[in-house]
This record gives structure tokens, sequence and C-alpha cells, in this order.
């Protein structure tokens, strides 16, 4: 694989599952533990200062990739490497510390991930003065600044989390990831509850920090006009497994992998007249527990052929007709010139 | 009966110290039978406040303070605890935008949807119909799925397990709302086609908040669109979409990220929304719009019929009748 002397983020052939808890009845007939396996051999570079954007169907593995990369789940193999940390699976108390102060998460779910007995005001001071973010005289000026660059109004200082919109929590969600000043940022649908026109102030402030400061970003989402707004590269998961890598335009405007191509054209149109969407996915949505064999997308794939239900691809780089170099999982690339000395 | 469903100047107030936040403030709509009527607007603005005084699920520090809700002809707007119980679940369904705050955390999944099944079925039915049903909304693996719990779930899979324990009333009115946030595009798609086939089925109507203005064009029949807390624009989705006549509406559609060349900064509408508990006087946009006159702070625009079934609450809404929608736009 390419080194590069940028790379911030280090992950290789990284796996967690989730074993399920069985039965009275499978333990006395010793049948074998089956696991969820949320994410499967993944490996990615991210590099200081890029926005990734990481997408894939809802329960592909995203948001357990996500946490795994901070260290709230426990990877069952593979190592995820940091720039001045080193290897996280040897790191000491003092190194994973150091680490959760340089790297924010935005979860996906912000009402689970908010103390709902705190007030607003409470949980920032607490944060402020915890890290030693500024002066105590200062808490209620940084504060304000800072859910002001979210967009929440002033007035809510004295409010419990409960008392809010979706959005409104969400913002605030964003807003503490913000107050540390992270050197990484790992947005889980940051702006998935938000409208239009919030979402574009949300997004115009990363860009920001982004250019500012050189914020690094794993950025996971649904909505791919934001991710190709946004991202600077683009990864796409199916099923645990990554099945494309590249630069961002070039993936949207000549998508290797069946799957990227489906995703990225299945998009609702904004006119009421065209009603069906042209680009679906048939069949049942594949379970992570029994995962299909040979290529993950084959029971889907409008271009599966027999092969493809034995062999499983690997993800091998491909030079592209644009020119461009892109990671693709599947035996038959689309739009591709020619193989490259893969890794 | 015309209308299923029928919202007269509903207003509703949260308790904040010791002042009041007006959240929902005189509200109006009709929804027919076998209808999907959107409800769109800026985060904040009372979408899951209007839904939520619909059927009584307030949070403690809010009371509808006036106006009528009527459901097939019956006034439910205060109704007591137990008689509002028979109506949640079989007649009016409701999917919650955040699923963990409705999601027992400490309960398995299973249980909480054969809770809501009919009492009519024994237990063996009650567990092969939650099967279907979280296949139905595209989870695989139904039967171990039952046995997980919510934070085993993935934040979409909770989203859809939401969607099967609002459907296992088979509701006659479905109050959906941004029930499909945490969805990619293509399961998005199976659920709003399974929206689409039940309300055909069973001959259901919904109310669908959402601010993905894709997923409005593609099932609403008419959309509101809510500003601070009030309906600033109702009509017929193509009208909206091609014709919109309020300035809050044509700032919303002109902030989205297709719309400007990667590189270019997105426009978000400037400066924020009013305070919800000293409503300025004149129109409430009038801080941030473009279009704004003398008039506009002075007085406050009334909801107005411009044409048939289509309203704005705009003084100068003329002054829009040459911007094309989001359709042209869009191309
Ligand atoms: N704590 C857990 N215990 C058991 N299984 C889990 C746990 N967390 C996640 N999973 C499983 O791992 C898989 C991947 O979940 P994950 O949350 O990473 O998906 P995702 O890509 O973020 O999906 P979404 O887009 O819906 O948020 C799912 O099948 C999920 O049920
Ligand atoms: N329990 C509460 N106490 C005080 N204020 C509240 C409470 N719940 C909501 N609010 C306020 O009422 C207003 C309307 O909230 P609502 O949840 O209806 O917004 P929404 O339109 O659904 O927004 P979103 O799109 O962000 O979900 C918001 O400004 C919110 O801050
Ligand atoms: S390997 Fe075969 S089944 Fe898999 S994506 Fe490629 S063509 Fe489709
Ligand atoms: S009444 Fe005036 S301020 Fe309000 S939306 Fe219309 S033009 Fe803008
Ligand atoms: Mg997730
Ligand atoms: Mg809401």
């Amino acid at each position: 694989m390419e080194e590069n002397q940028n790379t911030l983020i280090r992950v290789r052939n990284l796996s967690t599952v989730f074993p399920i808890k069985q039965t009275i009845f499978e333990k006395i007939k010793k049948k074998p533990q089956k696991a969820v396996r949320a994410v499967s051999d993944v490996s990615l570079d991210i590099r200081k200062g890029e926005t990734v954007g990481l997408v894939g169907e809802s329960g592909c593995g995203k948001s357990t990739l996500a946490r795994t990369l901070i260290r709230l789940c426990e990877p069952s193999r593979g190592t995820i490497e940091y720039e001045g940390i080193g290897d996280l699976g040897k790191a000491g108390k003092q190194e994973l510390a150091k680490l959760h102060r340089q790297m924010q998460m935005i979860f996906q779910d912000p009402y689970s991930s908010l103390n709902p007995r705190m007030s607003i005001r409470s949980m920032f001071y607490e944060i402020l003065s915890v890290y030693h973010l500024c002066e105590k005289k200062d808490y209620e000026k940084k504060t304000k600044e800072i859910l002001e660059l979210v967009g929440m109004p002033q007035e809510v200082l004295d409010r419990r989390p409960s008392a809010f919109s979706g959005g409104q929590r969400q913002r605030i969600g964003i807003a503490r990831a913000l107050v540390m000043n992270p050197e990484v940022l790992i947005a889980d649908e940051p702006v998935s509850a938000l409208d239009m026109s919030i979402q574009a102030q949300i997004i115009n402030l990363l860009t920001d920090l982004k250019e500012r400061l050189r914020l690094t970003m794993l950025f996971i989402s649904h909505d791919l006009r934001v991710v190709r707004y946004i991202s600077d590269r683009v990864v796409v998961m199916y099923l645990g497994k990554i099945m494309e890598e590249g630069e961002t335009e070039s993936l949207f405007q000549s998508p290797g992998h069946p799957y990227t191509n489906i995703l990225i054209h299945a998009a609702p149109v904004m006119n009421p007249e065209i009603r069906e969407r042209s680009y679906t996915i048939e069949g049942e949505t594949p379970s992570p527990i029994d995962t299909p064999s040979g290529c993950l997308f084959h029971p889907r794939c409008p271009y599966a052929t027999e092969e493809c239900g034995k062999k499983i691809p690997e993800l091998k780089m491909y030079r592209m007709k644009d020119g461009s170099i892109r990671k693709i999982a599947c035996h038959f690339p689309l739009d591709r010139e020619e193989l490259t000395d893969a890794d | 009966m015309e209308y299923i469903l029928s919202v007269k100047n509903l207003k509703t107030d949260f308790v904040d110290g010791d002042q009041v936040v007006h959240a929902v403030d005189d509200v109006s709509f009709d929804i027919r039978e076998g209808e999907t009527f959107g409800l769109i607007g800026e985060s904040g603005c009372g979408k899951s406040a209007t839904c939520r005084s619909l059927i009584g699920l307030l949070k403690e520090n809010g009371t509808v303070s006036g106006g009528k809700v009527i459901y097939k002809g019956q006034d439910i707007t205060h109704l007591r605890f137990g008689e509002m119980q028979k109506i949640r679940g079989h007649e009016i369904g409701m999917i919650f935008q955040e699923p963990m705050t409705t999601l027992n955390p400490v309960v398995k999944i299973g249980v909480q949807l054969t809770e809501s099944l009919p009492d009519t079925m024994n237990k063996g039915e009650k567990r092969k119909r939650a099967e279907e049903l979280l296949r139905m909304v595209g989870i695989s693996d139904a039967a171990q799925r039952l046995e997980a719990y919510p934070h085993e779930l993935s934040g979409g899979m909770r989203q859809r397990a939401m969607i099967a324990i609002a459907l296992a009333g088979e509701p006659k009115l479905l109050l959906a709302d941004e029930p499909t946030t945490a969805l990619d595009v293509t399961i998005q798609d199976q659920i709003l086609k399974l929206l689409q086939r039940l309300k055909r089925d069973l001959n259901m109507s919904m109310i669908l908040v959402t601010h993905d203005l894709g997923v409005a064009a593609q099932v609403c029949d008419h959309i509101a669109v809510m500003y601070a807390g009030r309906i600033v624009e109702k009509a017929d989705v193509h009208t909206l979409f091609h014709k919109p006549r309020n300035p809050y509406t044509y700032s919303l559609m002109c902030s989205l990220p297709s719309m400007v060349k990667k590189g270019q900064r997105l426009e978000p509408i400037e400066g924020m929304p009013p305070n919800l508990k000293e409503m300025p006087a004149g129109c409430a946009f009038a801080p941030r719009c473009r279009y704004c006159e003398k008039i506009c702070a002075e007085k406050t625009p009334e909801l107005e019929e411009i044409g048939k079934g289509h309203y704005t609450r705009c003084h100068l809404w003329k002054k829009l009748e040459h911007v094309e929608g989001i359709v042209e736009r869009e191309g």
C-alpha cells in the first residue's frame, strides 16, 4: 500500500465483531457461537487535514468503525496507529487521555450522548474547566460564542437537553465537540436532523475549521450531496467491508463498484413529477451474521456472475479512465482502464 | 366525512423557567383520507411539537393552550389519558424523531414490538408478526434481532424498529416525524415504498415531517412550511416546488449544497430565528428577509389564499411572482 508522509491515522486489517448471546439450548447443544461482523478487515489511511467521507447502507458498520477508532469499541483484530501516539492497542492511560483530547466525536444519536440532568450551561462550564480551555470569567462568553456558531439561540443556556428540538440537540452535540478545539473530528451523521439552511451553516463552519486549523475529519453521512461537497476522499462500505475508496469528484463521476453506482444514483429527485427512483436495490437486506459467500454484494448485484458467488474480490488498485487511482473490491469494476501494480 | 383530521388554530406552549415558549402558534390544516401531508421548516420551528400535540404526548412542561384537533369528527384535543390511549396505536400511530428518546433502552426490541400488537393475537402469532414486521423494514436475521437491546442496533436499524412498532397497530393516521433521517438512500426508498403501499392497502393517511425536500417531493400530496411556530406557506406539492410564493420557503430551497459548485460557499439564511418567548411585532421573518420593506416590521402578515389551495403569509408575495421553483433550478 502507498505510504504517505502525512498519514495521521493508519488502520490495518481492523475487525470488530459482536458475539450473539446463546440460549441455554444452544449452549447445551454446543452450537458454534455466532457473531455480528460489524467491521471486517478494514485498512485505511487518513491524512492530516483531509476530510474522508464514509458512506454505506444502514447497518453496514460505519458507526462501529468510528467508535473503534476512538476506542469506544474494542477491535477483535487489526491495528490502529496514530501519529504521535503509536499503536492504540499498546497505548497506556496517558496516551489514551491525549487521544481523547485531540480527537472528538459527534455522535449519531445526540439524545443518548447528552446528560439529561445537566443544563447546557453546566455541561459547557464543566468541559471548559476540566480541560482548562479558558479562564473562569470567560466561561459564559465562550459558551455563547460556540452556540452561536452552530446557530443556537442564546436564551437557552439553562435548559436541559430534553427541552430542545431534535435538530437543536444535534447542534449541542456539535458545539460540545468543537469547543474542545480538536485536531481530529469524527462526525457521525452530524447534520442528519437539520434543515438545509442550518446544514449549510454547519458545513461552512466545518470547512472554515478545516482551512484555518487543518482539522482532519471522518465524515459519516447518508446525504451524498453533503458528502460530495465536503469530502476530499470517499470510502464506501458494505456489510462491514470497504467496497471502494477514491477521490471524491472522480468517484462520483465514475463509480467503479456496482454498489457505489447504485448508491450515488438512488437519491430522490426534487421533482414531484418524478416519483419513481431510477436506481434501487432489490432483494432482502443481507445478514451481517451469516454473510454471503464470495462477493458480499453478489445476491443483489445486477452484474453478478457465477464467479462472484464463489471468489471473494480483494480491494485492489485501479487506474480509472479519468486517470485517477481508485481502490475497488469487485471482479468486474466499471469504468476502469488498466490494473496498476496493486499494493 | 371529508377529512380524517382537522387541526384548527392549534397553539402549544412550553413553560421555561418563568417564561413561556410559544412553540406552535395558530396552526391549521386538514388531512383527507389516504393523503400524505408534509410538514417542513427550520429546525426548532415547531414541527415535532405540532405532531406531539395531536396525540397528547407533549413533555410535562408543554400544554395545548388553544385551538382544536378533530379526528374523524371527534374533538380529541383534551382527551383524558385513558381515552387517548385507545386512539394511540391503532387509530393514530407515531414514529418519533429520535428513537432513543422513545425506545426503552433496557427492554428487548422484540418485547417492545409485541407490546404494540393487538391483544387479539396469541403469543405465537405475535412473535411471527413481529419477525415479519422487522423484515418488512429491511432488518435481516429478524429472529435474532428481536432479542437485541436498542443499543445493539445501528442508528438506522433503531429508526426502522421504531417504524415497525408504529406500524404494528396498523394505524389509520400515521404521524411520521423525520422517519428516514438515519437511512441511506436505498433503504430510505424501501421504507417510503412500504409506507406508500400501506397507504394504498389500508387507506392510511400520513403526516410526514421531513427536512429532505427530495423525500417530500416523492411522497407528499400537500405541504405546509412552518417558520417560528406558524405556517407561512401551504400548497399542493406541485405548486410548492414550482411556484413558491413565500420568501422563507424560497430561501430554504436556495441553501441546498447541490445548488453551488464545489469550493463555493453554501448560502444559509442569514441571522437567527426569533426568540419564541418574545415574538417581535410584524413579520417573524423580517430581520432575515431579503424582500423586507417598511410594512413588514409594522404589521403581522396573515395567511392569505393567493391561488386555489395555495396560502402564503407575506405582505409582498407578489415580488416573488417570477421566481422559479426548485424543480427548474435543480434542472
Ligand atoms: N453494541 C453492539 N452490540 C451488538 N451489535 C452491535 C453493537 N453495535 C453495533 N452492532 C451491530 O453492528 C452492525 C453495524 O452497526 P453500525 O452501528 O456500525 O452501523 P452503521 O453503518 O452506523 O448504520 P447506520 O447507518 O444505520 O447508523 C449492525 O448490525 C449492528 O446491529
Ligand atoms: N420541553 C420543552 N421545553 C421548552 N421548550 C421546548 C421544549 N420542547 C421544545 N421546545 C422548543 O419549542 C420549539 C419547537 O420545538 P420542536 O421540537 O417542535 O421543533 P422542530 O420543528 O421539530 O425542530 P427539529 O427539526 O429540530 O426537530 C423549539 O424552539 C424548542 O426549543
Ligand atoms: S464482484 Fe461480482 S457481484 Fe461483486 S460487485 Fe463485482 S460484479 Fe457485482
Ligand atoms: S412579510 Fe415582508 S419580511 Fe415577511 S416574508 Fe414577506 S417580504 Fe419578507
Ligand atoms: Mg451509524
Ligand atoms: Mg423535531
